[in-house]
């Protein structure tokens, strides 16, 4: 007995010298070099200087530290970086900790800043403008800038500066992400046609009610069933429901079209057309409900994700299109309306020279081989350059082979490139270059038939003007602004589910839900909604394009 | 007692007993089969485990959700640092704990008082997030193995029911008896109150590894290099992040799917692996959990 005491206590002692000496002694300080080493003389180019760097990695990367693009910084940008990780999930806790705890690195590489927290750090002094240094050291970018839709808009701050680079992502079957994809095979089983109008719709999903199918499905952390409806009724983009005519910001929910569409979708909760879990279940659920051929239409972004691409019924997944409303409406929601958030920003930290250095890493990232190689790293090994007559999504010449399977293959781990962390431009020259077309329905063809499903069916359905992803609002009327979002957003989300599910009738209570809205505000809310519109942004160079329908139709 | 055992128990006791039995096992099937349907689901296929076809057995037997596991350096890292955080973070605290909770349990002790209300004041209230950064920060424990450790190692709610476990159950004539016998405060406490006090250090060992071992959070915001992330932490990435919605909109479409498939794939294995350890540590600790320790050790 005496003797176990005299190791507890010896461990305790132990334990004890531990702790004191982790106190006292040599633990590493967090580094926070630089500022004073922001010396006058003449710069030595080929000097590799420190640099920290916020960074959200993606789950794929083995380890940044001896990652191949890491070193490739190293040697050509002549930056060596220390790496402040956040884990993707929690990344913004801890953004926003470094910054008000003042224990911020040179940079944030993969940060997320809204437009009002570019506006609150900048009049804090905590990022620094980078215009004279994008001018000076950045053709690419600056060119990009003019071009590419969208770009000036989101990084360009009231006071005239930029602060910071979005990761430019021109994600085209990302921008009409709410799609409904249907079983074709079930259609021509029941001797049906694809439904392009409501009552068409009702007809369809009534068949597949009658025999024994799940007729409409849907997830609550997922894809919202009620956008795509509501479209054949009245715009709706499915973020902050602001419609924007003749340069005047209107609210959706409020308008006749809304009830129009409620009445629909309450008509077809009423007759079991929708499935009674739809707006509560998880995306495993429809998983289970597809590969078992129960389900007949699923919202989601992209087939595969609630079926595998080597379910032999995979093929039969298709997009259904936009539909016509009884008064003609047809709208598809949009949301390629600017980068709605800025991921590199600079902060006091970093010296002149530091600066420099990281916008010529910039500039390299924007451009074609620069994304490609920050993305999937050095040459030969996940890609090379596309050979004469290869051809990418568009029908023209490819940029790059990609081998996307094996990179993107589940569980696969690579130390050569960031992968898409930090401001990435992967605009369209980009996205229709870096693979070869592939047959749509092939396993790696993912690419090619989003492309061909949202070019056939669903670009340019979208309003000719729209309300801007990206508005600058100051700190303070933010907040209030943020407030009045919140209530007045989920007061409509809870009132849709209620007039849907008929807790609330659409006749009798529309009235008091529209008196219900402007209590919370929403007169005041869009008068700062309007008011912080500098310009709305213009949809017309968003649209359909029958070459590379015709293109990618008829690959094989 | 002798003639209790001859007597028939009544009738109403026999039915008492079969309903608690029942009862019992409806409780035990609602514990067990989640556990069991983790278990099967990461030997099945993960084809299987979306159609749904796994409801108790596993189906299609495979194991390459634990290979998949296995090729994924980040969990073992994790995993050692996990390790490595539960066991030196148990024993310090555990250490800690008890030293601070044997002389508040001294009625001798003058600043009891005092001391315990500072520290019910101290569980109350706390200064929040960012002031707890800067301290942690001031003391250069950011980016540390120290961080994981040391912050929370001193639990006040367990100080208190060591506390009290000394106070009812080391009386103080037991003190007195030791005191006359030449024992003096630490060697009372190394000798007499530790070997007496095992259930309650059981308790507290079993609840610092546990908390230390689910613990995510100072990880999230105390660490910065991926090398010291503990197991929770990567588990979290592998199966928070990884929900589809539309504000993850700037992946790719490969990505997108990448990241579905892993989850499908590891899901439940990593699950069954993670909870490993602190199934091993339950039997283990649980011998300790005897009662009449302290038969016998004194007589009035």
């Amino acid at each position: 007995m005496i003797r176990i005491n005299r190791t507890v206590l010896a461990l305790m002692m132990a334990s004890i010298m531990i702790i004191l000496s982790a106190c006292s002694g040599n633990s590493t300080v967090p580094t926070n070099n630089n500022a004073s080493t922001n010396s006058n003389g003449p710069v030595d180019e080929n000097k590799v200087v420190d640099v920290s760097f916020f960074a959200v990695p993606s789950s794929d990367v083995i380890d940044l530290k001896t990652n191949w693009f890491t070193n490739y910084v190293k040697e050509t940008f002549k930056l060596n970086i220390q790496w402040n990780i956040a884990p993707s999930s929690d990344s913004l806790t801890k953004q926003s900790l470094l910054l008000s705890s003042g224990n911020y690195p040179d940079a944030f590489w993969s940060g997320s800043f809204s437009p009002s927290d570019i506006l609150k750090y900048s009049q804090q002094g905590i990022i620094v403008p980078l215009n004279a240094y994008i001018e000076k050291y950045a053709p690419n970018l600056t060119k990009a800038i003019e071009t590419a839709p969208g770009l000036k808009q989101a990084i360009t701050a009231p006071d005239g500066n930029i602060y910071g680079v979005p990761s430019y992502n021109s994600c085209i079957h990302c921008y009409w992400g709410q799609k409904f994809w249907i079983n074709t095979d079930h259609l021509k089983k029941f001797g049906l046609t694809m439904p392009t109008t409501t009552d068409e719709l009702t007809n369809v999903l009534q068949t597949f009610k009658d025999n024994g199918l799940v007729p409409l499905s849907g997830t609550s952390d997922g894809f919202d069933l009620t956008i795509f409806l509501m479209n054949a009724f009245i715009y709706n983009n499915g973020s902050d429901f602001f419609n924007v005519e003749d340069g005047k910001v209107s609210y959706a929910p409020v308008q006749e079209g809304w009830k129009n569409g409620l009445a629909y979708m309450r008509d077809l909760y009423e007759k079991g057309l929708i499935d009674k879990q739809a707006f509560s279940q998880k995306s495993d659920v429809i998983k289970q409900l597809a590969a078992q051929n129960k389900v007949g239409v699923v919202p989601y972004l992209y087939s595969a994700g609630f079926i595998d691409t080597a379910n032999p019924s995979y093929p039969n997944w298709s997009t259904v299109a936009p539909l016509k409303g009884p008064d003609g409406t047809q709208y598809a929601a949009f949301s390629g309306n600017t980068p709605k958030s800025l991921t590199f920003v600079v902060t006091k930290n970093a010296t002149e020279e530091q600066i420099v250095r990281m916008i010529k890493l910039v500039d390299f990232i924007y451009t074609p081989e620069g994304t490609q190689m920050m993305n999937f790293g050095q040459e030969g090994k996940y890609w090379t350059k596309a050979g004469d007559g290869i051809k990418g999504l568009g029908g023209e010449q490819a940029l790059f082979i990609t081998q996307s399977d094996k990179f993107y293959s589940a569980g696969a781990k690579q130390n050569e490139g960031w992968n898409q962390m930090g401001p990435i431009f992967q605009n369209t020259t980009w996205r229709n270059g870096f693979v070869e077309a592939k047959a749509p329905f092939s396993a790696d063809g993912l690419e090619s038939l989003l492309m061909l499903e949202t070019m056939k069916n669903y670009a340019g359905h979208q309003p000719k003007q729209v309300y801007p992803g990206v508005i600058w609002i100051k700190p303070e009327e933010y907040q209030n602004f943020a407030l009045l979002k919140t209530n007045i957003e989920q007061y409509v989300k809870q009132s849709m589910a209620q007039f849907i599910n008929g807790a609330k009738s659409i006749e009798k209570d529309w009235q008091s839900y529209v008196d219900g809205l402007q209590k919370l505000g929403l007169t005041q809310y869009l008068e700062m909604a309007q008011k912080a519109m500098t310009a709305p942004f213009d949809t017309s160079a968003f649209q359909s394009d029958t070459k590379t329908v015709e293109f990618l139709s008829s690959l094989k | 007692m002798e003639k209790a055992i001859h007597i028939r128990e009544p009738w109403s006791d026999r039915v008492s007993i079969v309903l608690i039995y029942i009862f019992l096992s409806i409780i035990l099937l609602c514990v067990a089969y989640p556990l069991i349907y983790i278990v099967s689901s990461s030997f099945s296929s993960s084809a299987a485990v979306t159609s749904g076809r796994v409801w108790l057995f596993p189906v299609e037997p495979t194991w390459y959700g634990y290979q998949a596991v296995f090729q994924y350096p980040q969990i073992w890292t994790g995993y050692l640092n996990s390790i490595i955080y539960t066991v030196l973070g148990s024993i310090i605290s555990v250490a800690l704990t008890i030293m601070m909770a044997y002389p508040l349990s001294r009625k001798t002790f003058m600043s009891r008082k005092v001391l315990m209300w500072a520290l019910l004041f101290a569980m109350l209230f706390s200064g929040g997030l960012i002031p707890y950064y800067l301290v942690i920060k001031s003391l250069h424990l950011l980016d540390t193995r120290w961080a994981m450790i040391l912050p929370g190692a001193l639990n006040i709610f367990s100080i208190i029911v060591a506390k009290t476990f000394f106070q009812s159950s080391i009386p103080n004539d037991l003190y007195e008896a030791a005191q006359l016998d030449g024992c003096n405060d630490t060697k009372f406490l190394t000798r007499i109150v530790l070997p007496l006090s095992k259930p309650v250090i059981a308790v507290l060992l079993l609840w610092a590894a546990v908390s230390n071992w689910n613990s995510y959070f100072n990880a999230l915001i105390f660490l910065n290099s991926e090398h010291l992330y503990p197991l929770q932490l990567v588990l979290r990435e592998i199966l928070v992040m990884n929900n589809v919605s539309t504000n993850s909109i700037t992946l790719s479409p490969e990505q997108l799917k990448q990241f579905e498939d892993m989850k499908t794939l590891l899901k439940y294995s990593v699950i069954v692996i993670a909870s490993i350890p602190v199934l091993i540590l339950y039997p283990f600790i649980q011998k300790y959990f005897v009662k009449g320790v302290m038969v016998g050790s004194i007589k009035e």
